[in-house]
């Protein structure tokens, strides 16, 4: 048979404080970016018009810019790389609640290229109400999975277990949204999604995990706490490998071949997919020793 | 594993098995027959299989999703009959903090109470000293029926259009979405849901002049193009007999009509009950008279749906207009049950209204008292018409009393109630509607009339159908490949043993698109994203598995005893993981909106179809193929 590692052995635990710095680096990291830099969100969130045009003939973006312009329509011009075509398509992007604006770029560009054979792909208009519901249903949603969670895995597991467990799940969150402020990409309903399937799979890797310290504490009660969960670590290493190359093709897969609406979902995923798997190792296990430390030190203490 | 208990798991798996082909039969044939082939099916057949097969969202197939909904601040502004300097004000207070609130979730009623608690609201709506929290409740009202009507109103105008499954539906209480599949011509479609509606009265034409004109019709067309207009529709139900007139006061004028129908009449002697229609389906329709049906114990012309496009296309004709009296035109009524098959009514009406909802003041429900017999207790719709109206419906009632006076929204007929007696006084009742339900609906939409301005598009997402092609075809060539990787990493690294994951993902991918279609979800593109990752996620719960079988084998067991304990030691973390993850699919779809929701949907159907293949079917691989007692290796 083919392995991977043979009986592996590595120290994680022992490398827990310099993960931990880390990963708090990026958790402030990410809340700066929150307050001072913000987020690329799309119109489903800001609300406003975005319109996606196809031209026969060669466009060029200084050119529909100041075809826009001249129409006093001030709009965001960007390519999309269009698949088997010669031609990019365009994406226009204009703020703001104007209901005929679809009308004015039309004739805009009509009047300024009439041969380019112009041709509206998609069209979507977004009130800015419809991106506040939004914001505000991502977050309950958040909220609301972070309190089954911890209810769940106290239930499955114990209290520790489940705090573990979601400070692990929200860590590979707060990654994501440092990545996605950071490098301004574009923030859509799509990213938000991917963004809450990664809560799922994150917690899916970290329970893997934690099942396994969960037998090896009741197996090994000689061993101190902390090897206990290294071992833990180690025997549940060659699935995490397995699984994270796994769910990686498929996110690369979809990164190369679906297309401009999958791509901001696909980058989301495959950060998230890559920290989830760090954070169950040098993450959830270290709060578990941490707390199992602290606790016996209670106890010793109070006796 | 006992041998008797393993045969009930096969006889399920093979259950299951076959009721996901039977589910996913008609999307397979869908995409076998391609668009052409499925057009040309009988119309029932067609929409049968459309409905069986899996839909595709429209960011898959192109078209047209539209929000719609009350703005309530134009609402309060609009209803205000003596807005002075003061309310101006507060109102644009109001509306400010509706704007700049940001959480969306604003309750703008309360804000409208609050920014007018030290006013009588009813100096501006209602009836004097009115109290406020009355007349906020009366204007909720109005909301409410601003969403009603504008649902009658779109539902009215989508049907007929041509379009394959509108799906018009209200959403909480102030939005309406509506989605429209297949739309090519985004404009046209945003005309027709933001244009203003119209309503008319219109006189209809006496029955004796009707025949005249169908006749004329039916000799210009008899026997020629409408058989080359009609090899689509290939079952078109004609049915006809006689007229019977012994209904109602229009009988007097329809007593002579039964000679005019005899072309009909003589068609069909059969009684048109409906085993007879669905029996009398002549394969080509020939002649004009055979595309309408005509009921016993009705004078009343009716088409039936599939013949609608047909009868419709007749009557554009160049030739056929010109034997049509150019003060009159043809109408169509809305689709209505009629003994299992959906008809709309064909009338002749005179070209020029005799009023439009102009000079309606009010329109209520009320329930029919008193004790007329088969009347009482049932719905009826009580008109007040304003000075202008009032005269004008005493001339129309009195001069045409006996006829039919047809309701026209949008060049639809809603409805064409007959004229009892002259009506002087600006009131009329509605009679004849079929449940309250039905009279409201009426109500309203005399009262409103227009699709109401303060309703507005807060969303609009076209997706043109090449675009909806190239994503498709995307989706698909990504499922493809993932499934081949995986594939191919599986095999090198477990062999046989990632054979059977391989067969359980698979068994696993059947399951969940059956379960799609079964559950008629719609497939998105996010949709497809979810797919493609269930996948990668799938064969996690074997990787699971396989490592303990591993692990055990390491520590010297026997085969059997290896996947005894790698199974129960994998049991829990496979149980645990997923059922989390399933909680967090479970939120997301809660909270998610039209997209998001079919991709929580298919994660959260591959996690529990996973559930089954990972665990079960393998292990029943296992036991099938693995000779426990002889074998000391396993393909691992």
């Amino acid at each position: 048979m083919i392995e991977i590692f043979h009986n592996p052995r590595f120290d994680f635990i022992g490398k827990r404080k310099i993960a931990v710095t880390f990963s708090l680096f990026f958790f402030f990291g990410s809340i700066l970016l929150t307050i001072f830099r913000g987020y690329n969100y799309n119109i489903d969130f800001t609300g406003g018009t975005e319109l996606q045009y196809r031209f026969k003939t060669a466009m060029t973006e200084g050119g529909l810019r100041e075809a826009l312009d001249k129409a006093g329509i001030s709009a965001e011009v960007t390519t999309l790389r269009g698949k088997n075509l010669s031609q990019p398509d365009w994406l226009l992007k204009i703020q703001g609640g104007e209901t005929d604006v679809k009308g004015k770029v039309r004739d805009a560009i009509r009047a300024a290229f009439p041969a380019a054979g112009d041709s509206v792909l998609a069209t979507t208009t977004i009130g800015a109400r419809v991106g506040k519901e939004l914001k505000r249903g991502a977050t309950w949603a958040t909220i609301w999975s972070a309190i089954l969670l911890l209810i769940y895995v106290s239930v499955r597991f114990e209290l520790m277990y489940a705090v573990g467990a979601v400070v692990a799940t929200f860590h590979d969150v707060f990654f994501v949204l440092f990545f996605f402020s950071l490098f301004q990409i574009e923030f859509s309903l799509t990213v938000l999604a991917a963004i809450l399937t990664l809560v799922g799979y994150s917690i899916n890797d970290t329970i893997v995990v934690y099942d396994r310290i969960r037998e090896q504490v009741k197996k090994q009660r000689g061993l101190p706490y902390a090897q206990v969960v290294n071992d833990a670590i180690n025997q549940t290493l060659s699935r995490t490998i397995l699984t994270v190359c796994t769910v990686l093709f498929a996110v690369i897969i979809l990164l190369i071949f679906g297309g401009e609406t999958l791509k901001t979902m696909g980058i989301a995923l495959l950060i998230g997919v890559i920290t989830g798997t760090y954070s169950s190792i040098f993450i959830a296990a270290p709060i578990l020793i941490e707390w199992h430390d602290r606790r016996a030190a209670h106890a010793a203490l109070s006796k | 594993m006992e041998q008797h208990n393993n045969k009930l798991r096969w006889i399920i798996f093979a259950l299951l098995m076959a009721l996901a082909a039977w589910k996913l039969f008609p999307t397979v044939r869908l995409a076998m027959y391609g668009e052409e082939k499925v057009i040309a099916l009988p119309h029932d057949k067609q929409v049968a299989l459309r409905k069986d097969a899996i839909k595709r969202g429209l960011d898959l197939q192109g078209g047209m999703h539209i929000v719609l909904e009350v703005d309530l601040v134009e609402l309060a502004r609009g209803l205000a009959h003596t807005p002075d300097a003061r309310f101006k004000q507060r109102m644009d207070r109001v509306a400010k903090q509706v704007t700049d609130d940001p959480t969306g979730q604003v309750d703008f009623w309360g804000l409208f109470e609050q920014a007018f608690a030290d006013v009588q609201l009813s100096e501006y709506y209602g009836e004097r000293r009115e109290p406020n929290a009355d007349i906020i409740d009366k204007l909720k009202q109005q909301s409410a029926d601003a969403v009603d009507n504008s649902l009658v109103i779109l539902r009215n105008r989508v049907d007929g259009s041509g379009l394959q499954e509108p799906s018009i539906t209200k959403q909480g209480t102030r939005r309406i979405v509506v989605d429209l599949a297949g739309v090519n011509d985004p404009d046209a479609a945003r005309g027709m849901i933001g244009k203003t509606a119209l309503l008319e009265f219109k006189m209809v034409e006496e029955v004796a002049r009707t025949n005249q004109v169908l006749e004329s019709i039916n000799a210009i067309v008899k026997g020629e193009p409408l058989a080359a207009v009609d090899s689509a529709a290939t079952d078109s139900t004609a049915v006809a007999a006689k007229a019977d007139t012994s209904r109602s006061e229009a009988a007097a004028t329809a007593k002579t009509d039964t000679t005019a129908f005899d072309p009909l009449a003589a068609k069909t002697a059969a009684k048109p009950d409906s085993t007879a229609m669905a029996a009398d389906t002549s394969r080509k329709a020939k002649t004009f008279f055979e595309l309408l049906t005509v009921f016993p114990g009705r004078n009343s012309l009716l088409v039936a749906e599939q013949n609608r496009d047909l009868v419709q296309a007749a009557l554009d004709r160049a030739d056929v207009q010109e034997v049509i009296p150019p003060d009159k035109q043809f109408l169509m009524g809305k689709l209505e049950d009629q003994g299992g098959q959906k008809f709309a009514e064909l009338f002749l009406v005179h070209r020029e209204a005799e009023m439009t909802g102009k000079v309606l003041e009010t329109a209520g429900v009320n329930i029919n008292q008193g004790n007329q017999g088969v009347n009482a207790g049932a719905a009826v719709v009580e008109l007040t018409l304003n000075r202008e109206g009032s005269r004008r419906f005493a001339r129309i009632t009195g001069d045409n009393v006996g006829r039919r006076l047809a309701i026209v929204l949008d060049n639809k007929v809603f409805m064409a109630p007959n004229i009892r007696s002259k009506i002087p006084n600006g009131r009329a009742i509605i009679e004849g509607l079929e449940s309250v339900d039905e009279a409201k609906e009426l109500a309203n939409l005399l009262k409103h009339g227009a699709l109401p301005s303060t309703v507005k598009t807060v969303e609009e997402r076209t997706v043109g159908p090449s675009l909806g092609a190239e994503s498709l075809q995307q989706g698909f060539m990504s499922t493809m490949v993932t499934f081949v990787v995986v594939t191919v990493f599986m095999l090198v690294y477990y062999q046989l043993s990632g054979f059977y994951a391989i067969v359980a993902m698979i068994a696993n991918m059947i399951l969940v698109i059956a379960a799609m279609a079964g559950f008629h979800a719609t497939l998105t593109l996010p949709g497809i994203a979810g797919l493609v990752l269930t996948m990668g996620m799938a064969v996690d719960a074997n990787i699971l598995i396989m490592e303990r079988i591993r692990e055990e084998l390491r520590r010297g067991r026997t085969v059997r005893a290896a996947i005894d304990a790698g199974y129960s030691g994998a049991m829990s973390a496979i149980v645990d993981s997923n059922l989390t993850t399933l909680i967090t699919a479970a939120v997301l779809y809660q909270f998610g909106s039209g997209p998001i929701k079919g991709f929580a949907l298919t994660l959260m159907i591959g996690l529990v179809c996973n559930l089954y293949t990972a665990i079960v079917l393998t292990r029943l691989l296992y036991d099938r193929f693995t000779n426990y007692d002889r074998a000391t290796r396993l393909s691992i």
